[in-house]
């Protein structure tokens, strides 16, 4: 397991070394987000959805990633901006805490790296509790990317929900 | 550190993993090679500390035994050892036994004030230690001496019996050190032979290591450099293949694997798509053959018809000339009649004087002996017969003249007719030509129809291969966001990886928009198949037009020709009257040049009347019967007259019916005008709709030209 720090705290990190941070950039919606790479397992097509019984109501469902059972929730219906399409959408596969979820978007866009002294700190109009996953902007290209905090994704009852609930499938 | 210096030193490293690899091996191993001498070294010292202290534990020993069993150790004993050590050993410098107080016991004398029994020996730690003296360094070697002293049973109570079996009172006790002082020449000496043996094997490592560093770095990085030509040669649109080897089985022979199975899936699209359209070019070839052929049919039509106007405007002059012909016939055959007319009267009146004659003649006979004196009257009315004659054979020459000019206007008739006989004839081959010439272009025009089809469908079938293509590329994209988050979690290392994953996507979004492209000139080439399937069904309706227009002029041709038969036939029935005519003024005339001998011998005779009554009466008698054989003649003129007279009706009426053929034959012929006129004007707007379609079918081998262009960038092996 990955232990992930914060992005500001990387962005310190990486500020000493002198090196480049690494993004995946996606869009929901018309707003382009970003995920620093480690976090980021891989993406796929947006595979069959099965829609189990008792899964948590966050849950849009889970996939079989080469027999692994993962949750995915819509992250476009978690913004409130209705729900991606099955047939354009990328299931983005992130790391949180201990297990990993599908993330269902609209578009990946692209795989970038910035320079830490470009991450500025998120306005503080986003300092409330249902914004706290916004970690930064960084501009990239022509877009203004918002970074994710992927243990800020979920909250901590619903992170305990997928580790411990009975819904995962028993060996 | 100088930032520029470490750039000028990094930087040829930053662009090449190889470089890098190399270095980061390089230098593990020189830090392995300061590791393993340090080792060396660490472990030389030891070792020598080990040989000099078992060198002397030995000494120890010995110095333990002799205060065993010379309790009095004194100055002279312990010199001779001292000597004997110095003797044996040349590193030796110095020997002290030394108590437990500090006293230096080396001057001879009791080591031991108080008798002990028990065993001497060597116990506790040896401890050795570097000092400094005026010989440079030296080892100080401190062997610390210890007896186990028994309860005092006995003063000097020293045996070489076993030992007493140990009791509580039992205590040991310290004797004190033997200080040794060594040379440090054996270490040194050991110390060199080790650290020479450790720098060769350092060395050998090294060199081993790098030999290792490059030939793993050759393993990890000729596979990438690789991949990253292959890349480029795709990106270039060569698709022949990976040339390098497919045997390797990890996660790089994977991602070889992979990229040169979606480099052959690129090359099989290419070579279908290329393959499907070879074919739409052949269909196009063959489409633009047949509008060629089309073409040139159209204009071989457009070529007959104007043949067929041509020739209608001739029949229609050929026409124009019977009517003329036969107008001044008309008027011939007025003439005729009306000279026919007088020559009636002429006869009617040579027949009236003819019975005069006979009166006269009779008269004459009954009057004979009278009538010598009235013989000038009779010379008189013979000249007036003479007169008659000639005028009657004046009328008779001149009436087979115009029988003549009669029968030569009906041969020019005749001629004429069989002139629009012939030319209906030729029109109506001409049409047959020109309906097979439709039959052909509605043929070709079929086939067109059909290839366009074909080609719309071949189209549709590239579009279904291009949805493949985008599929393709969609998930190729995917493989190259997938790679380029692994080579960014790989750090540092996996930056070629990076910029490997950039170029395939770069690839995947250049084919991505390149499908698009022949996607939409598939669409346009589908378009223009629709619109050249309409304009050629279009042209079908205007082909078949002509083809009922040209049935419909063959139709009128036919129509002239039968109409054209009977007027031909009475045309030969006036030549055969108009020869019989001939035949009969012949007669006639012979008749009346007897009749104008006879009338000059009825004045001779009526000369020599004078002469003889006798002479006269067989002269009248001879000229009664004259009379008789002029009635008849006069009979036969008249016959023959009325014969003309039929003839000439028969003529006219024969003239009016075809003059009324010749206005159905001129109205007949304008019909055919106005149908050429038509069929023209239809033929033109063929080629000017075969223009049309040339023009799609080259606008549409035009977009072929762009999609093949679009595809030669892609070079694939040919099998």
């Amino acid at each position: 397991m990955v232990e992930f720090s914060s992005i500001l705290q990387l962005k310190k990190e990486h500020k000493e070394a002198e090196t480049e941070l690494i993004f995946l950039g996606f869009t929901v919606g018309t707003q382009a987000y970003a995920l620093g790479v480690f976090a980021v397992r891989e993406i796929l097509r947006v595979p069959r959805i099965y829609s189990l019984p008792r899964v948590p109501v966050f849950v849009k469902g889970v996939i079989d990633l080469r027999g692994a059972i993962l949750p995915v929730i819509d992250f476009k219906e978690r913004l409130d901006l209705g729900s991606v399409d099955p047939q354009k959408g990328r299931v983005v596969v992130v790391v949180i805490g201990s297990t990993s979820v599908g993330l269902l978007v609209d578009t990946v866009e692209e795989v970038f790296g910035s320079a830490p002294d470009q991450i500025q700190p998120p306005p503080k109009m986003f300092n409330k509790p249902h914004l706290q996953f916004i970690d930064g902007m960084v501009r990239f290209g022509e877009r203004l990317y918002l970074l994710l905090n992927p243990p800020d994704l979920l909250t901590p009852q619903e992170v305990d929900t997928l580790e411990t609930q009975s819904w995962s499938p028993k060996k | 550190m100088n930032r520029s210096l470490r750039d000028r030193v990094l930087a040829p490293l930053r662009g090449s993993i190889r470089g890098q690899l190399l270095a980061v091996l390089v230098a593990m191993i020189f830090v392995g090679a300061l590791i393993m001498s340090l080792v060396f070294y660490i472990q030389a010292r030891s070792v020598a500390l080990a040989q000099i202290r078992e060198s002397y534990r030995s000494l120890g020993t010995m110095v333990a035994g002799l205060s065993r069993y010379d309790m009095q150790f004194n100055k002279t004993g312990l010199k001779d050892t001292v000597d004997s050590m110095e003797k044996s050993d040349p590193n030796l410098l110095w020997v002290a036994f030394v108590d437990e107080k500090g006293a230096t016991l080396a001057s001879g004398g009791p080591l031991v004030k108080a008798p002990f029994s028990g065993l001497a020996k060597m116990t506790g730690k040896m401890s050795l230690a570097t000092i400094a003296t005026e010989k440079g360094n030296a080892l100080l070697i401190r062997v610390p001496i210890e007896v186990t002293v028994a309860p005092a049973a006995g003063a000097g109570d020293i045996g070489f019996e076993a030992p007493a079996p140990a009791t509580a009172a039992q205590q040991t006790k310290s004797l004190g050190e033997l200080r040794i002082v060594a040379g440090l020449a054996p270490l040194a000496s050991l110390r060199q032979g080790y650290l020479a043996f450790g720098s060769l094997v350092v060395l050998l490592g090294l060199l081993a290591g790098t030999l290792i560093a490059v030939v793993v770095t050759r393993y990890f990085t000729a596979p990438i450099y690789g991949l990253t030509d292959f890349a480029r040669q795709i990106a270039g649109g060569n698709l022949t293949g990976y040339r390098g080897s497919l045997d390797r089985k990890d996660e790089l022979g994977r991602l070889i694997g992979s990229f040169h199975e979606m480099s052959a899936n690129l090359a099989q699209i290419v070579r279908e798509i290329r393959s499907a359209f070879h074919r739409v070019e052949d269909g196009m070839e063959t489409m633009r053959r047949h509008l060629g052929s089309t073409l040139d049919n159209t204009r071989e039509q457009q070529g007959a018809s104007v043949k067929v106007a041509d020739q209608v405007e001739s029949i229609q002059s050929a026409v124009s000339e019977i009517a003329h012909l036969m107008e001044s016939l008309s008027e011939l055959a007025e003439e005729v009649s009306s000279s026919v007319l007088e020559m009636i009267a002429s006869i009617d009146e040579i027949a009236a004087n003819t019975e005069g004659l006979n009166d006269t003649v009779n008269t004459v006979a009954s009057t004979l002996t009278q009538n010598v004196a009235a013989n000038k009257e009779i010379d008189a009315s013979a000249e007036k017969l003479n007169r008659f004659v000639e005028d009657t054979s004046a009328a008779m020459t001149e009436m087979e003249g115009s029988i003549r000019q009669i029968g030569q206007n009906a041969a020019q008739t005749r001629e004429a007719t069989e002139l629009v006989a012939e030319e209906a004839g030729a029109g109506s081959r001409a049409m047959e030509k020109s309906n097979e010439t439709i039959e052909k272009l509605r043929a070709s025009f079929e086939s067109t129809v059909s290839v366009m089809k074909l080609l719309g469908k071949r189209s549709g079938e590239v579009g279904n291969i291009l949805s493949v293509i985008d599929e393709v590329m969609e998930q190729t994209h995917l493989l190259a966001l997938n790679a380029a988050i692994i080579a960014a979690q790989a750090g540092e290392h996996g930056k070629p990886f990076a910029v490997v994953a950039g170029e395939i996507k770069d690839l995947a979004a250049k084919t991505s928009v390149s499908t698009r492209e022949i996607s939409a000139i598939i669409d346009s080439v589908q378009r223009d198949v629709r619109h050249a399937v309409e304009s050629v069904d279009g042209q079908r309706a205007l082909v078949e037009d002509s083809v009922g227009v040209s049935h419909e002029a063959a139709k009128v041709f036919s129509r002239i020709e039968e109409a054209v038969s009977p007027s031909l036939q009475m045309v030969q029935e006036i030549a055969r009257a108009t020869a019989e005519q001939a035949k009969g003024a012949a007669g006639i005339v012979r008749s009346t040049e007897q009749l104008r001998d006879l009338a000059h011998q009825l004045r001779q005779a009526t000369k020599e009347q004078t002469l003889g009554s006798e002479q006269i009466l067989d002269a009248v008698n001879r000229i009664r019967s004259l009379s008789e054989e002029m009635q008849r003649a006069t009979a036969e003129q008249s016959a023959g007259s009325s014969l003309i007279r039929q003839a000439m009706d028969r003529l006219t009426a024969a003239i009016s019916d075809v003059l009324a053929q010749n206005q159905a034959q001129s109205s007949a012929g304008k019909t055919v005008e106005q149908v050429m006129q038509t069929f023209a004007e239809k033929n033109r707007a063929n080629v000017e709709s075969i223009k049309q379609t040339s023009e799609q079918v080259e606008a549409l081998s035009g977009r072929a030209e762009e999609v093949s262009r679009v595809l030669s960038r892609f070079h694939i092996e040919d099998n």
